[in-house]
């Protein structure tokens, strides 16, 4: 393969890094929203549900 | 506990090993362009990703200006849960249009942008108006009156689809129609258009896998809102 083929080749894997990436970027965001939504529902939860030690004083 | 269903992560699984293959068959099986013809003969590789990203990217708008609508026609929950899934999903596809396709007209053009050209700066309008409404979204509180207001945002700003679309027809400056290269028929290389094919399934198929699991995050944190509010009430009521 000469030189003038592999013109653009740093191009086409910056492109891809980027591109690939975003998607990553994504899914990781909606994994971390998945989480929070998790901790969240238990929270309500644990609000709704008076504590075992509460009214003793 | 919000399920994400079994489906969405299968479509995920899906378009990932597609869009690695899609990687795969683009290096290693898609033709040469000829060098001579060419400036950066291997950055034309970029489009099969760089294509399948834009079209989806249309499916993401499209989604949008559906949800509009129906918010506006009839103000349910699930058509501003498209709205809010296409806004997020359509920057994602749009902000990976215009960084590829740059990155490919620097080395092929000599220059990342121009300016004159129809298309270009329609898609980037596009992109601008999904980063307005996911901002919009993310910044205001959300009211009846605040979706009135993006709703229209993303009915009237969908009018671009369409310009965006047939632009490179209309008035064709500098964005290419189709990638030319040497054959018969229609100047696309079949083994060209099969990789483009492979991409833009692959990447559909991740955009339905991200759309459902989308929709049920907006669902389930809609609904954690209104048991806080009702919290809230209570605490206030005591």
């Amino acid at each position: 393969m000469g030189a003038s083929e592999l013109a653009g080749e740093t191009h086409l894997i910056v492109a891809y890094v980027i591109l690939i990436g975003s998607l990553v970027v994504y899914g990781n965001w909606l994994r971390s929203r998945y989480r929070n939504i998790a901790n969240s529902r238990a929270s309500t939860l644990e609000a709704r549900t008076p504590h075992p030690r509460d009214g003793e004083d | 506990m919000v399920r994400i269903p079994a489906r969405a992560i299968a479509l995920l699984a899906l378009g990932s090993g597609g869009l690695v293959a899609t990687i795969f068959l683009g290096i290693m099986w898609a033709p040469d362009v000829n060098p001579s013809q060419w400036r950066a003969p291997a950055a034309y590789r970029i489009i099969f990703l760089h294509v399948p990203f834009a079209w989806t990217s249309f499916l993401a708008f499209g989604m949008l200006f559906w949800g509009s609508l129906g918010w506006y026609l009839r103000r349910t929950e699930r058509s501003w849960r498209l709205v809010q899934s296409g806004s997020d999903l359509g920057l994602l596809f749009g902000i990976g249009v215009i960084t590829s396709g740059p990155i490919w007209g620097m080395a092929e053009w000599g220059v990342p942008w121009d300016w004159a050209d129809l298309r270009l700066n329609t898609f980037a309008l596009l992109t601008a108006l999904a980063l307005f409404i996911v901002m919009a979204r993310r910044s205001q509180p959300d009211h009846d009156s605040t979706r009135d207001t993006i709703a229209a945002v993303g009915l009237f700003g969908f009018i671009l689809v369409p310009i965006t679309a047939v632009a490179t027809t209309l008035y064709q400056k500098r964005h290419p129609g189709v990638v030319i290269i040497e054959s018969e028929d229609s100047g696309l290389d079949p083994a060209i258009r099969a990789v483009m094919m492979v991409g833009f399934v692959s990447i559909t198929l991740l955009f339905i896998g991200f759309t459902i699991i989308s929709d049920k995050l907006y669902s389930a944190e809609a609904e954690i809102e209104l048991n806080l509010k009702a919290l809230d009430e209570m605490d206030g009521g005591e």
